[in-house]
């Protein structure tokens, strides 16, 4: 996913030859393995075992939690930089790093990824704690 | 609000009913064998129905699987 991020908002160097016929080859072929394997070991575990328990699941919620707060603190911090940004001029664009449209994206798109990684990080830290 | 402690005999009552695994007695109450290791180590407190289930297991009380300490 990064990958295709930097990709879309870099685009691809130059100094490169372009490989991404043969990337989305591969990506497409990678998918469908992992799809297949996926399956393959969700059939064979759900007979017999138990995948998710109590526990999981409040480990999963302080995750949540976590990754919940982060996301409630940028977005505040985003829409204040808008307000601010349209209180103050067009001239506010300038200075205030998301000022323009095209760096709220960004920016959203960064914290939904960073997001992610606080809910996953606080879950390793609990189940390594063993919550 | 001061924090108890619950300390539990599983490991005890598990050896008892022949040596059973950790993984038997997670899968008997529908739980996995790291939640049986938490439990049994007091790193995680078990659910009422978990802590019933567990007790249902062993045919015993509650309070002989499980107690609490101030």
């Amino acid at each position: 996913m990064v990958f295709f991020y930097v990709m879309f908002v870099f685009g691809w160097p130059d100094t490169l030859p372009d490989y991404s016929a043969r990337f989305t080859k591969i990506f497409i072929n990678v998918f469908w393995v992992a799809i297949i394997i996926e399956l393959i070991i969700d059939f064979t575990e759900s007979k017999n075992r138990v995948n998710k328990d109590e526990r999981d699941e409040k480990i999963e919620a302080v995750g949540h939690r976590y990754a919940y707060r982060f996301l409630t603190l940028m977005i505040v911090t985003i829409l204040f930089q808008i307000l601010l940004s349209n209180f103050l001029g067009k001239s506010a664009s300038d200075y205030l790093l998301l000022g323009q449209p095209r760096m709220i994206f960004h920016a959203l798109f960064l914290l939904l990824f960073s997001a992610s990684i606080i809910k996953r990080s606080t879950m390793i830290y609990h189940y390594r704690k063993s919550y | 609000m001061e924090e108890g402690q619950i300390t539990n005999h599983i490991r005890k009552l598990r050896f008892l009913a022949g040596e059973m695994t950790q993984a038997e007695l997670a899968e008997k109450v529908g739980v996995t064998r790291q939640t049986i290791n938490a439990i049994e180590a007091a790193k995680y407190s078990p659910s009422l129905e978990l802590a019933f289930k567990i007790a249902e297991v062993f045919d015993k009380p509650l309070e002989e699987v499980f107690n609490y300490k101030k």
